[in-house]
């Protein structure tokens, strides 16, 4: 027996299934699925972390030592080369065994005696910083007693404020 | 098709309950994830750090001088600040100190086009 | 039931179900709790490193020192409000005592705050200290996190010992039946001298001043009167530790005597407990005032601690009358200096 009534189930079937599949094509598209690696929750993370580490370094442990570590690392542009193992100590330091994985880079930027705006390089964790890591900036003012290279005249030596650059990302 | 009836049409009524309930539900979760996103905004543009690094070094340098022109520590400190937070920081940053006695008093403001902060400030 | 019905309502289900499968994976790490609960991890987090606390408008000093759970409305761990991430010891000793505050309702009224219960897990590590302090529960495997670098302030101590009584000439050269020892404190200089920053000052309204004073026994004149075998009296008596008062501006001393519960502040020769005097002396004192306990004093006044020691018989000792008050002051030589130690501490929530 062939008649036309034997396709009504079938036909509404497939119509409801064809409504149910557009729309969720159509959730999926419109929807810009952030996972919590997407959005900036780790970049704020990253980024109060690190002006957290900057603040600590720049704060001197006691009254009589007077300097800060970071005042000190500044004016001697790292000679010490003791900024990265007290940076990443500082950054990568959990209260569990195990540690993070932060990478940095360290300016120093300065107002030359002219008044333009010159950047130094600091320190930085050796590894680079390739396209595809995402970055964060933080920084910190310094008050340095320093000559800078393009100062000649006593009038720009002395004290100076500086910020401390760094960029950071995970790695 | 004139002798189509329409019994089957519960189940198309029924695939269209179950797509408005998905549009449903992705709205709703759509917008939670907004309300995140913008928290983690508010506190990445909120430049809290950067203001109270700024106003720190500018109450640091309220107390320091020049030194009778030797090395201007003071103006050249100051200056450093304005220069620097408008070229890296993107805020303008304006202030003035007096020191009278033993009291130093100042005035700080700050504006960076998302926020604008204003204060005056007084040595205990 | 038709083979139509079965075909055209199994192609409803297949696609259906499909359809449900799918829905889950569109949402995935789409979780909006992640996302509330990092932005309150961040909230407890500001909340405990860079403010100090409060304590209940009734309650007089500061919250750590409250000892009644109900003075204390809101945990902060900073020393003050000018120091953000620079916590105080007994803020943070406070904070992990699990004997004061039942876990979790205190801490969620107090530090974590909203109306969802959330569970949390607060957790510290001191450089230099063996085993991280935390309170909370075992972190599951999903949870909102953030990570702050603090620094930790331990309060500053003195020591007076063989070396600085030798060098100050703190043993009276005649023989006395009463002798006096006394320690200052100058708020003036304290508070408002050339240190600002509440991170370096020494504020003993509110933090714990431990003073040694060591080697006693070399004060004496052993051969004119030779120390008696241990187990008999020593031949000198703490009689008293009186406390005095110099309003800013004036001259004249009144008593202020401590509050009846700080009474006991006095370790004598390494005992583990403290009694008020009098005491038989033999070589060691040690004087410990928690936070609080100049709570009562003029804020502004200079206080003056004064030792008595009665003499059987009459001899030398420990003597500050004839040179000068032992200055509790900024000086290193004097005083073990306010130190800042680093730690990290995290805040989970979820």
């Amino acid at each position: 027996m062939v008649n036309d009534r034997g396709q009504l189930y079938t036909i509404e079937g497939i119509a409801a299934g064809l409504i149910m599949l557009l729309t969720a094509f159509i959730v999926v598209n419109s929807t810009s699925v952030y996972t919590p690696g997407d959005t900036h929750i780790s970049d704020w993370q990253l980024e109060v972390l690190g002006g957290d580490a900057l603040n600590m370094m720049n704060t001197a442990p006691n009254i009589t030592i007077g300097k800060s570590p970071l005042q000190t690392i500044v004016e001697t542009d790292d000679a010490g080369k003791s900024f990265q193992p007290m940076f990443l100590s500082l950054i990568n330091n959990k209260t569990g065994p195990d540690r993070d994985h932060i990478q940095y880079m360290a300016n120093v930027t300065y107002r030359e005696s002219g008044g333009a705006v010159n950047s130094t390089f600091l320190s930085d964790s050796g590894r680079q910083l390739y396209g595809g890591e995402h970055a964060v900036r933080v920084s910190d003012w310094v008050i340095v007693e320093k000559r800078f290279p393009d100062c000649h005249f006593s009038s720009c030596s002395g004290k100076h404020a500086v910020l401390v650059e760094v960029l950071l990302w995970r790695d | 098709m004139a002798g189509l009836k329409d019994d089957a049409q519960w189940i198309v009524l029924m695939g269209f309950i179950v797509s408005f309930s998905l549009f449903f539900i992705a709205i709703v979760l759509n917008q939670s994830t907004v309300v995140g996103q913008t928290t983690a905004e508010a506190v990445l543009e909120f430049p809290k750090n950067d203001l109270r690094e700024v106003r720190d070094v500018v109450i640091q340098s309220a107390y320091m001088n020049d030194e009778g022109g030797l090395f201007n520590n003071k103006t050249n400190v100051q200056n450093d600040i304005r220069t620097l937070s408008l070229s890296r920081q993107n805020a303008v940053v304006s202030f003035s100190n007096t020191t009278s006695g033993s009291f130093t008093y100042g005035e700080i403001h700050y504006n960076n086009g998302v926020m604008a902060y204003s204060e005056s400030w007084t040595s205990h | 039931m038709s083979i139509d019905f079965m075909i055209g309502f199994t192609i409803f289900i297949i696609i259906f179900i499909w359809v449900a499968t799918m829905v889950p994976s569109l949402f995935i790490g789409l979780n909006a709790h992640a996302v509330d609960y990092d932005a309150v991890a961040y909230r407890t987090a500001v909340i405990l490193v860079e403010d100090p606390g409060a304590a209940g408008s009734l309650a007089t000093g500061p919250w750590e020192i409250q000892p009644d759970p109900r003075d204390v409305v809101r945990f902060g761990l900073a020393r003050s409000k000018e120091t953000p991430l620079i916590l105080d010891e007994n803020k943070v000793n406070r904070l992990f005592c699990s004997t004061v505050f039942v876990y979790p309702q205190d801490y969620q009224k107090r530090v974590i705050f909203g109306d969802y219960p959330y569970q949390f897990n607060i957790s510290m590590k001191v450089t230099g200290e063996d085993q991280p302090r935390y309170v909370g529960d075992i972190l599951p495997d999903e949870y909102g996190y953030i990570r702050r670098d603090v620094k930790i302030r331990s309060s500053s101590n003195a020591s007076i010992n063989k070396a600085m009584i030798m060098a100050r000439g703190y043993n009276n050269s005649e023989d006395a039946a009463w002798n006096q020892f006394s320690i200052l404190f100058d708020n003036k200089l304290l508070l408002e001298g050339d240190i600002k920053s509440p991170a370096y000052q020494i504020n003993f309204h509110n933090e714990r001043i431990i003073i040694n004073i060591t080697d006693i026994e070399s004060t004496r004149n052993l051969t004119q009167n030779p120390l008696p075998p241990v187990g008999t009296p020593s031949g000198s008596n703490l009689t008293a530790i009186n406390f005095y008062q110099r309003p800013f501006g004036s001259t004249s001393l009144s008593s202020w005597p401590p509050m009846k519960k700080y009474q006991n502040f006095t370790f004598i020769d390494g005992n583990s407990s403290a009694d008020p005097p009098p005491f038989d002396v033999r070589n060691n004192v040690s004087l410990i005032f928690e936070p609080g306990f100049f709570g009562t004093m003029d804020p502004t006044a200079t206080m003056f601690i004064n030792l008595t020691f009665g003499m059987n018989p009459p001899q030398q000792f420990l003597n500050n009358t004839l040179t000068r008050p032992f200055d509790y002051d900024y000086n290193p030589v004097n005083v073990t200096q306010p130190a800042l130690r680093d730690a990290v501490v995290e805040v989970a929530v979820w």
